[in-house]
C-alpha cells in the first residue's frame, strides 16, 4: 500500500514540476514534429504516390485516363509491359516498390458509356486495403479522369454518333431483349440523334452529364507486412517516445538526490518500511509516467500524424519492457553523485550517448552499417527497434523476443546495481 | 522506554559517536545538549534506524529497532532539515506522511486536521509549502513528525533559524505533546530550550556524554559558584577589605556558593556601588565546568 501511495506522491510532484514535464512530453513531441517535417513528414513518399500501372486496353480512352494520372503532382507513374502478367504488378505492390497497381482492362476506352455493367471494363486496383488515404485519393484521381473523358465524349457530337450507332448495333445483336424492348431502346437512340443537332456543343452547358457512377472499380486488396514507414512521421515517434521516457527517468533521478537533500528520504526511512518499498515506491512512479507520456505521445502520433499500430500486443510489450530499462537505468543514474547538479549532469550525459549511439538522433533507417553495429550496446536502440517493430517493421511476435530480453535484462541489472547502491548510500 | 547502549559510530575513520549509552523513561522529556558536531544528529538518526551503528544496541520497548521496523510506527521525527515536500500542499504533506504510518480513513482525517491545528496552519492548509515561511515550515515539520500520535516524538534542533513568535509557538506544542505523556528526545544547541523543555539532559561532546542529570542536579555537581559582580569608583576601592575580590580596574568579581550572604556583606559596607550583580550557574557553567569551553566557543 504504502509503495502506491509513494507513486502516487511523486507522480503528484511531477505533474507539479512544470519543467519537467517539459522535459518529458513537450520536447519530445517538438522532437517528432521536427524531425518528422524535415525526413518527409506525410509526404513520407517524396516523389508522390507510386503507381505501377499495365493498359490491357491501348485505347484513346485508357491513354486519356493515363495522362490525367500522370498529370497528378502527387502521382509517380510506371508503366508495365503490354505483356506483364498482373501476378508481375501484384507482387511489386506487396513488395512495398509501388503503393498500388491500376490495371485498365481491355474494352475499358471502348465501353458502352449508356449502359454500364460489373463487366470486365471495370478498372482494377491493387492496394493494401490499410492505406486507406491513398486507396481513396487514387480512386479519386480515377474517378476524375474517367469524368473527364465522358464529359470530352459528350461534347463531341461525332464521338457521341459513333457512340450511338455502336449501341444500335448492340441492341440488334442482343439476344436476351425481346423485339419490343429493342424497338423501344432504337427509339430512344434515334430520339438522341435527334436531339444533338439542337444542342449547341460550345456553350458548355452539357458538361455534366447526368450519369451515376461513371466508373466502377474492382479492388484486389493486397495485405502485406510492412518493412518500410509509411511516412516519416513513423520513425519520428518512436525516437520521440524514447526522448519521453529519457527525460521522465530525467526528472525522477534527480527528484531522488532532492529527496535526499531535502531530507524528506529520512523521513522515509523512519517511517515503518523497506527500503524495497522506497525503491519499488519510486520505480512504480517512474514506471506509470514513462508509460503515460508513451501513451500520450502515441495517441498524438496515431491520431494527428497517420502513425499506425500494425502489432498492438507487440506495441504494449515493446513499451513496457523499454520503460522497465529506463526504470532500473534511473535507480543507477541516481546514486551517480551528491548533489542534484552532479547527478543531473551525469545522468543527462550517459543518457544523451545512449541516445546518441541508439538511434535517438541519426534513425536506424539511416544508420551506416558500422554505426548500427556500435548501436548495439545503447537499450535506446533495442527499444525504438521494438517500437518501430510494433509500428512500421512488420515484426511478428517472435521477432520482440530479442529486444524486449535485452531491455528487460539490461532493467533487472540496473535495477538490482542500483537499488543495492542505493541502499548502502543510504545506511552509510 | 528506550534504552541505548555502547553506541558507536564512525566515519571514515574518524569516530564521531563514542560508546553512548542513556535511558529514557516513559512521559520523560529527555534532551541531548551540546555544540554542533557534538554527534546529536548522528545519534538521532541511528535511533530511528536510518543509520546503521558500528556497535551497541538501541532498544524501545524492549525491541531492537533494527531487527523491527514495525517499532518504528511508535516513533516521531521532526528532522533538523525541513523534510517537506514543497510542491505538496501542507495537507499533503500531512496526508502523505499519516499514510506512511498506516492510518486512513476518518482515522487519517482527524489526525491531519489536528495536526494543522496544532502548527496553526489550518487557513494556509491547501497553500503550497513553497509559499510558507521558515517558521511556518518548521510548524509543519514537527507537524508531520506527530501526526500518527507516535509515543516517542524525536527533535532534532527544531528550532534551527524560526523567528521568535514560531519558536514560542513550537515550544508550547512540545510542551502540549508532554503533557499528554508523549515521550521526547529533543537535542539542542540553545542551553535555554534545554532547560525550558527536558526533565533531564545529558551533555555531549565530541561524541561523547560527559553528564546526564536533571538540571538543578548538573547545576550543582559541575555548575559551581555563582559569580559576583560590581564596580566601584577609584578613590573608594581601598575601603573595600575583602580578599576574594578579583579586580579589573574598578570592576570587581567574586564567586561564592552563597551569592545572597555574600551579597549582602558587600551591600552592608555602605559604599556606592556602581553596579553590583549576581550571575548564578547554569547549563552553560555546566558545560564549562565539563569541557573548559563554552557552549558557542565550541
Amino acid at each position: 500500500m504504502n509503495i502506491v501511495t509513494m507513486a502516487l506522491k511523486d507522480l503528484k510532484l511531477l505533474w507539479r514540476d512544470k519543467l519537467g514535464l517539459f522535459w518529458s512530453l513537450v520536447f519530445p513531441l517538438i522532437m517528432a514534429l521536427f524531425f518528422g517535417s524535415i525526413l518527409g513528414g506525410n509526404g513520407g513518399n517524396q516523389k508522390g504516390l507510386k503507381i505501377i500501372a499495365l493498359d490491357l486496353d491501348q485505347s484513346k480512352g485508357s491513354k486519356a485516363l493515363l495522362d490525367h494520372l500522370e498529370s497528378s503532382d502527387s502521382v509517380s507513374l510506371t508503366m508495365a509491359k503490354a505483356d506483364q502478367e498482373l501476378g508481375a504488378l501484384r507482387g511489386a505492390v506487396l513488395k512495398g516498390r509501388y503503393v498500388a497497381y491500376v490495371m485498365i482492362p481491355k474494352g475499358y476506352g471502348g465501353g458502352n458509356m449508356f449502359f454500364q455493367s460489373d463487366s470486365d471494363a471495370n478498372l482494377k486496383v491493387g492496394i493494401d486495403p490499410a492505406r486507406r488515404a491513398e486507396a481513396g485519393y487514387l480512386k479519386g484521381i480515377l474517378a476524375e479522369g474517367s469524368m473527364k473523358r465522358l464529359t470530352t465524349q459528350f461534347q463531341d457530337p461525332k464521338d457521341l454518333r459513333a457512340q450511338i450507332k455502336k449501341q444500335e448495333q448492340d441492341i440488334d445483336s442482343a439476344e436476351d431483349l425481346k423485339d419490343a424492348d429493342k424497338k423501344e431502346l432504337k427509339s430512344f437512340m434515334g430520339s438522341f440523334d435527334r436531339l444533338l443537332d439542337k444542342v449547341d456543343f460550345n456553350s458548355g452547358s452539357s458538361t455534366s452529364t447526368g450519369m451515376a457512377n461513371p466508373i466502377n472499380f474492382q479492388i484486389d486488396s493486397l495485405t502485406a507486412p510492412r518493412t518500410k514507414p509509411a511516412s516519416a512521421f513513423e520513425v519520428s515517434f518512436p525516437s520521440a517516445i524514447l526522448w519521453a521516457i529519457l527525460g521522465t527517468v530525467a526528472s525522477f533521478t534527480i527528484s531522488l538526490v532532492k529527496e535526499r537533500k531535502s531530507g524528506t528520504l529520512f523521513r522515509l526511512y523512519v517511517a515503518p518500511q523497506s527500503i524495497f518499498h522506497i525503491v519499488a515506491g519510486k520505480a512504480l512512479a517512474c514506471l506509470l509516467a514513462c508509460l503515460f507520456v508513451s501513451v500520450v505521445l502515441t495517441l498524438i502520433g496515431t491520431l494527428a500524424f497517420g502513425v499506425r499500430l500494425q502489432n498492438l500486443p507487440g506495441y504494449v510489450l515493446a513499451l513496457s519492457s523499454t520503460s522497465f530499462c529506463f526504470v532500473g537505468m534511473m535507480m543507477c543514474l541516481s546514486v551517480l553523485g551528491k548533489t542534484e547538479e552532479s547527478v543531473a549532469g551525469s545522468s543527462w550525459g550517459i543518457m544523451l550517448v545512449m541516445a546518441m549511439l541508439g538511434g535517438g538522433m541519426v534513425p536506424l533507417l539511416a544508420m551506416p552499417s558500422w554505426m548500427l553495429t556500435l548501436s548495439h550496446i545503447s537499450p535506446v536502440k533495442w527499444g525504438i527497434l521494438a517500437l518501430e517493430g510494433a509500428i512500421w517493421r512488420g515484426f511478428e511476435m517472435g521477432d520482440f523476443l530479442l529486444p524486449c530480453a535485452i531491455l528487460i535484462s539490461v532493467g533487472v541489472v540496473a535495477l538490482m546495481a542500483g537499488s543495492f547502491i542505493f541502499r548502502k548510500v543510504a545506511y552509510s | 522506554m528506550l534504552r541505548v547502549e555502547q553506541l558507536c559510530k564512525s566515519f571514515a575513520g574518524t569516530t564521531v559517536v563514542k560508546k553512548l549509552s542513556f535511558e529514557i523513561g516513559a512521559g520523560e522529556s529527555f534532551g541531548l545538549l551540546g555544540p554542533n558536531g557534538a554527534g546529536k544528529t548522528t545519534t538521532i538518526k541511528m535511533l530511528v534506524g536510518a543509520l546503521a551503528p558500528d556497535s551497541g544496541s538501541i532498544t524501545l520497548h524492549g525491541q531492537s529497532m533494527h531487527e523491527s521496523p514495525e517499532i518504528r510506527r511508535k516513533l516521531g521525527v521532526a528532522p533538523q532539515s525541513l523534510s517537506l515536500y514543497e510542491n505538496l500542499t501542507g495537507r499533503e504533506n500531512l496526508v502523505f506522511f499519516a499514510k506512511l504510518y498506516g492510518l486512513k480513513g476518518q482515522e487519517l482525517k482527524t489526525r491531519v486536521d489536528w495536526a494543522l491545528d496544532l502548527a496553526d496552519l489550518v487557513s494556509r492548509q491547501k497553500d503550497l509549502v513553497a509559499t510558507y515561511s521558515g517558521g511556518m515550515q518548521r510548524r509543519l515539520n514537527f507537524a508531520c513528525a506527530v501526526v500518527h500520535n507516535p509515543d516517542l516524538i524525536l527533535l532534532d534542533e527544531p528550532t534551527v533559524g524560526v523567528d521568535p513568535q514560531s519558536r514560542d509557538h513550537l515550544f508550547r506544542s512540545i510542551e502540549k505533546a508532554k503533557s499528554e505523556g508523549k515521550t521526547i528526545l529533543y537535542t539542542t544547541h540553545y542551553m535555554e530550550e534545554a532547560e525550558r523543555l527536558c526533565d533531564r539532559i545529558a551533555i555531549m561532546d565530541e561524541g561523547s556524554i560527559l553528564a546526564v542529570d536533571t538540571v538543578a542536579n548538573l547545576i550543582a555537581k559541575h555548575g559551581g559558584a555563582a559569580t559576583i559582580t560590581g564596580e566601584l569608583e577609584e578613590e573608594l576601592k581601598a575601603q573595600l577589605q575583602n580578599d576574594a575580590l578579583v579586580w579589573d580596574d574598578c570592576q570587581f568579581r567574586l564567586t561564592s556558593h552563597e551569592p545572597v550572604k555574600a551579597i549582602a556583606e558587600l551591600a552592608g559596607s555602605g559604599l556606592p556601588f556602581k553596579a553590583l550583580n549576581i550571575k548564578q550557574a547554569n547549563l552553560e557553567s555546566v558545560f564549562f565546568s565539563l569541557t573548559g569551553r563554552t557552549l558557542r566557543d565550541a
